[in-house]
């Protein structure tokens, strides 16, 4: 009796290893010991025949038998069958979106880069992500996976691999992997002997795993350079004076960030796309004054954050950047006021920190979603040239008409005066100088403060998408940095009250009921037969 | 045309039954429970993402995907109910003899009975949750495409659930096991997709075969062609399955 029972639990598990192996070789071809399991599964149902003879001569020697036999061969050759053909169905599926802001899809820019990427090339990925995580790692994890998913549907060839660095110690260590959510995505060409090259994103959405691909599909960085010197924001300083985190989204981009020295002479280096002076607390010398001038008309680009001069500050700080006398040749002034906004005054408590209502229908604002935030700010404004070969300055952000800029500190209450620059006040503005000799328009981007660059701001509402943009546009990079996730509309249902409680009770108690109520009397009409 | 006839007879035994008229009625009530949770959390959440600079969500996010992941696991946590009687009552009463003595193929009575059982489960479906695109169209902006998504997902899964019904209730003439084995088999491919999470063939195995994995997507508004294949296959297979069984039982 026991010989015959475990025979019969050895064909069991023949069965099994049968349906394990196909399910593996199917789904997870490159599980180490399928050979063993197969090896298993004929040594298991080979056993059983030999050992549970009699059941099996039963089996298949009766006509009922038989026919029951071969119904669950039939069964079994069906169901792999069925496995294969879903696996077919895996490898490349078609997808059809219809969300409302088609949010599984990659956006028209990015679809189109990523189509246009070199066919030599091969991309594969590696994403570490904890997968036992918290809800928000979860989330983070689903979210790129999907991003994953909606670029192999239009690049099948694409490799992704989810790791788990915490299950996977060894291979996360060697990758130098510090947090979740850090992707490495390497590109390889092939046979044309050339190693392969990577990318490591640690804020991995659309806009960086397309930007990413885009670098490594040309190895050009455009070079960025923050001037350092006069007390401005820095690379190197940690805290709120600290740059840290544009420079890392900007590394991230595609742009070489470092810091320029301009009180050593000489002049910008050549592969500048962008200059940025954050906020220098000491006016530059006429010097570097010149030096950026030349730069901008040899058709460079500048970002200028003049911080203003608060109230309560030494003598030593004047609020001067010393580019005033330049920023007038290209009609854009930084007036001497704090601006104060109503509308955040109401809504955070302090009316210092400005925010921006209205921007402009231009390439760095047209796809910005929220606002942009700036710190103890001054206002901006145009100044009237003259003459064809007039620099076209633009306003890109300005506040609402309850925000201005107060001149006068000495008073207790604030209040605008006909001193003050009456909202709504500028906060950032564009200046194109006209093409030079060799075809290159110079561009200066003018903001009224520098804390919305730095650390402690740059994170808040859309400061850094603002700053990103900017950049990207300042370094004519626009294609990189402006491959913006769809744009999400809100939905939008109203009710009221009473309207919400008549929809919950007609879902909890009127439907159910009525069925309820159908079920009694069937339940009674039939008694009644 | 002797398909459609043993679908009426189907479809008529569930109408006329109060046991079925009594799931019906828990399912919905559990349904209406969620649907009011999830609106009432969707409406106070709309109305309080703006104040803080936030975008809210679409209402595919907010109530479409929520309701139709609910309303999946409930499904198929109450269709065992319904399908375990349908051949298991049969071959236990010894109908089933009269009825595979009657000119009728095997294949024929088994798609019959799904079929009977897929039409009173839409008319369910459709009495019942009527209200959710209507209520969505009247108070809100709720675009028609994510909703017919949904519905889809939601019949495609009735249509493998109950496949997977009636297959367990070919396997045995206990209509208690054939609703544990119904359960066993459902919600053990509903919690496979948690292993997704996982790396390695486990983890394979899961993106692959979880019910879950396949079902959700649906109600977020994304059609793939590999989650109806998935499903497509599960309702083949099953059907396959029973009308294996039920052709075996004519012979033996």
């Amino acid at each position: 009796m026991l010989f015959t029972i475990a025979a019969r639990l050895l064909g069991a598990a023949g069965l099994l290893s049968i349906a394990l192996f196909t399910t593996l070789y199917l789904f997870a071809a490159e599980t180490p010991g399928l050979n063993w399991i197969a090896l298993g599964a004929a040594i298991g149902l080979s056993s059983w025949v030999y050992l549970d003879w009699p059941l099996v001569s039963r089996l298949f020697g009766s006509r009922g038998g038989r026919s029951e036999a071969s119904a669950w061969l039939l069964i079994l050759m069906v169901a792999v069958i069925g496995a294969l053909l879903l696996h077919l169905a895996e490898r490349e599926p078609q997808r059809w979106d219809h969300s409302e802001n088609q949010m599984h899809s990659l956006s028209e820019q990015g679809a189109s880069i990523v189509k246009q990427l070199p066919d030599d090339l091969e991309f594969s990925l590696q994403a570490y992500f904890v997968t036992l995580g918290d809800r928000i790692q979860e989330s983070q994890r689903q979210r790129f996976k999907s991003l994953t998913e909606a670029t192999r549907a239009l690049r099948p060839e694409f490799k992704v691999e989810f790791i788990d660095p915490e299950t996977q110690p060894a291979r996360a260590s060697r990758d130098q992997i510090s947090r979740n959510a850090t992707v490495i995505i390497t590109a390889s060409s092939g046979d044309s002997g050339e190693p392969p090259r990577s990318e490591r994103l640690s804020e991995p959405d659309e806009s960086a795993l397309v930007a990413a691909l885009l670098r490594l599909s040309n190895a050009e960085r455009s070079a960025v350079y923050v001037v350092s010197g006069h007390g401005e924001l820095s690379l190197t300083e940690t805290g709120p004076r600290s740059l840290a985190v544009l420079a890392g989204r900007l590394t991230e981009l595609g742009f070489a960030v470092q810091e320029l020295d301009t009180l050593r002479g000489g002049d910008i280096p050549k592969d500048a796309r962008v200059v940025i002076l954050a906020g220098p607390m000491i006016p530059l010398n006429e010097g570097e004054a010149g030096m950026l001038r030349r730069f901008v008309e040899a058709g460079g680009a500048l970002l200028i954050c003049a911080e203003p001069k608060l109230p309560g500050e030494g003598p030593e700080r004047t609020g001067l950047t010393g580019l005033e006398s330049i920023l007038a040749d290209w009609g854009m002034e930084a007036l001497d006021n704090l601006i104060l906004d109503e509308v955040m005054r109401r809504a955070l408590g302090d009316a210092t920190f400005p925010i921006s209502e209205r921007f402009a229908l231009h390439e760095i604002t047209r796809n910005l979603q929220l606002p942009l935030v700036l710190g103890t700010a001054r206002s901006l404004r145009v100044l009237k040239q003259q003459g064809q070969q007039a620099t076209q300055v633009e306003v890109l952000a300005s506040t609402s008409e309850a925000a201005w800029g107060e001149t006068d500190f000495n008073s207790e209450i604030y209040a605008v005066d006909e001193t003050d620059d009456r909202g709504p006040v500028d906060l950032a503005l564009l200046a194109v100088l006209p093409q030079n000799e060799a075809g290159l328009a110079g561009q200066v981007l003018l903001v009224g403060d520098r804390d919305w660059l730095s650390d402690g701001l740059i994170t808040e509402f859309g400061n850094l998408d603002f700053a990103i943009r900017a950049v990207g546009h300042l370094a004519r990079r626009d294609e990189v940095v402006g491959i913006a996730p769809r744009a999400k509309s809100q939905g939008h249902l109203t009710m009221s009250f009473l309207q919400e409680l008549l929809a919950i009770l007609t879902a909890v108690l009127l439907i159910p009921g009525a069925l309820l109520l159908c079920s009694g009397m069937l339940w009674a009409w039939r008694r009644n037969l | 045309m002797m398909t459609f006839h043993v679908a009426r007879r189907e479809l008529r035994h569930y109408l006329r039954s109060p046991f079925a008229y009594l799931v019906g009625a828990a399912f919905l009530f559990i349904a209406g429970v969620f649907f009011g949770l999830i609106l009432d959390n969707y409406i106070q959440l709309s109305s309080s993402a703006p104040m803080y600079g936030e975008q809210g969500l679409t209402i595919t996010q907010g109530i479409i995907e929520p309701l139709s992941s609910t309303l999946g696991l409930i499904l198929i946590l109450f269709l065992p109910t319904l399908t375990m009687r349908v051949l298991a009552e049969e071959q236990r009463s010894g109908s089933m003899a009269l009825l595979l003595s009657a000119p009728i193929s095997s294949t024929e009575i088994v798609l019959g009975k799904w079929l009977g059982l897929m039409t009173f489960l839409l008319l369910l479906l459709m009495v019942g949750l009527g209200y959710v695109p209507l209520l969505l169209f009247i108070y809100g902006d709720a675009p028609l495409a994510p909703q017919l998504s949904a519905l889809l997902g939601l019949v495609l899964l009735a249509g493998a659930g109950s496949a997977v019904g009636v297959m367990t209730s070919s396997l045995s003439d206990q209509q208690i096991v054939a609703a544990v084995l119904s359960w066993m088999i459902l919600l053990g491919a509903w919690i496979l997709s948690f292993l997704d999470s996982l790396e390695g063939p486990m983890g394979a195995i899961g993106a692959h075969i979880g019910l879950m994995i396949h079902y959700e997507s649906f109600g977020q508004a994304l059609i793939r062609s590999n989650d109806i294949a998935y499903f497509v296959l599960a309702t083949s297979f099953s059907l396959f399955v029973a009308v294996q069984r039920v052709e075996s039982n004519r012979w033996s």
